[in-house]
C-alpha cells in the first residue's frame, strides 16, 4: 500500500505544481490520499493504464466548468468558445498524460531499474462510478480549489 | 522562417503548437494525427521541420512517432524532426534519436524552448 500512496502523492504534488506553473490556477496544497471501495467520478474523466513493472489505472476527473477553465488557461493564442468546448475533454487527457509522464522517472520502480509504460489516454464517456475489484485496491485524492475539486485516482 | 509539419494525436496539442509556431513567425505546412499521416504529409509537403509526438495510436502499421521518424528519414536523410515527449519517455526519445530524430522537447511545451530548439536546427 505504501507504493500506491507514494505514487498518488507524487502525482498530486506534480498536478498542483503543473496547475500553478502552467495554468496559473492555484490548488490547495493540503490533500489526503484515501483507500476507498468506490469512486464517483465527475463529468469528464481521463484514464491512463500503467504496464510493465507497475500496473494499474490512473484517472483525472473534473467538472465541465473546471475543464473549461483549464483549457482557457492552457491554450496559447485565441480560440473560440465552441472550439474550447470541443477540446476541453481531450485537454484533461493531455494534462494527465503530461503530469503522469513527468513523475514516471522518479518512481522507485523506475529508479531501481524497472520500467513503467503508460498507455494512450482514454476518456470515460459520462459521469460514472467505479467499484473496487474483489482482489484489487483503489486510492483517491481530491485536490481542492475554490468550490471545485480535481479527482485523482489509482486502482488495480 | 521555417515551414513546419505538426504531428500529434491530440487536436488540442496540434492547435497549441500551431499557435506557438505562427507566433514565432513560422508557417504550418500541415498537420497529422498519426505516424502514417505524418509520413504521407512529409512526402507531400517536404517541410523544413517536423514536430513529432512520440506516443500515438497505431495506424496503418505505423506504431508511433518513433516508427514514423524511421520512415521519414528513409525518404529524406536530411529531415529535421523534433520529438515532443514527457520525462517518462526518455528511453523512447533515445530510440527516436537512433532512428534519426534531431532533438526533443519535454512537455509541458514552452514557447521559448520551442524557439530555442528550432533556432539550434538552423531551419
Amino acid at each position: 500500500m505504501t507504493n500506491e500512496i507514494d505514487f498518488l502523492t507524487r502525482l498530486s504534488n506534480r498536478t498542483i505544481n503543473y496547475f500553478e506553473q502552467e495554468l496559473s490556477i492555484n490548488i490547495d496544497k493540503d490533500f489526503t490520499i484515501e483507500q476507498v471501495e468506490i469512486i464517483d467520478y465527475a463529468d469528464i474523466t481521463a484514464l491512463i493504464s500503467l504496464s510493465k513493472d507497475m500496473v494499474g489505472t490512473v484517472a483525472m476527473s473534473v467538472s465541465n466548468d473546471l475543464a473549461f477553465k483549464i483549457i482557457e488557461n492552457f491554450i496559447f493564442g485565441e480560440m473560440s468558445k465552441e472550439e474550447l468546448d470541443e477540446l476541453k475533454d481531450e485537454n484533461i487527457a493531455e494534462t494527465l498524460n503530461v503530469t503522469l509522464g513527468n513523475i514516471l522517472e522518479e518512481l522507485p520502480t523506475v529508479t531501481s531499474g524497472g520500467r513503467v509504460e503508460i498507455s494512450i489516454p482514454y476518456m470515460m464517456p459520462k459521469k460514472v462510478s467505479v467499484t473496487k475489484k474483489e482482489d484489487g485496491d483503489m486510492f483517491i485524492c481530491k485536490l481542492k480549489l475554490n468550490d471545485e475539486i480535481i479527482i485523482l485516482s489509482y486502482f488495480i | 522562417m521555417a515551414n513546419i509539419l505538426v504531428v500529434d494525436d491530440a487536436k488540442i496539442m496540434r492547435a497549441n503548437i500551431k499557435s506557438m509556431l505562427t507566433h514565432l513567425g513560422h508557417t504550418v505546412a500541415g498537420e497529422a494525427e498519426n505516424g502514417y499521416e505524418a509520413i504521407e504529409q512529409y512526402k507531400l509537403f517536404k517541410p523544413d521541420l517536423v514536430t513529432m509526438d512520440i506516443t500515438m495510436p497505431n495506424y496503418e502499421g505505423i506504431a508511433d512517432g518513433i516508427e514514423a521518424v524511421k520512415h521519414i528519414i528513409e525518404f529524406d536523410s536530411n529531415a529535421k524532426i523534433i520529438m515532443i515527449t514527457s520525462h517518462g519517455e526518455q528511453d523512447k526519445v533515445i530510440r527516436a534519436i537512433q532512428n534519426g530524430a534531431s532533438n526533443y522537447i519535454l512537455k509541458p511545451l514552452q514557447i521559448d524552448k520551442l524557439e530555442e530548439i528550432i533556432n539550434k536546427l538552423s531551419v
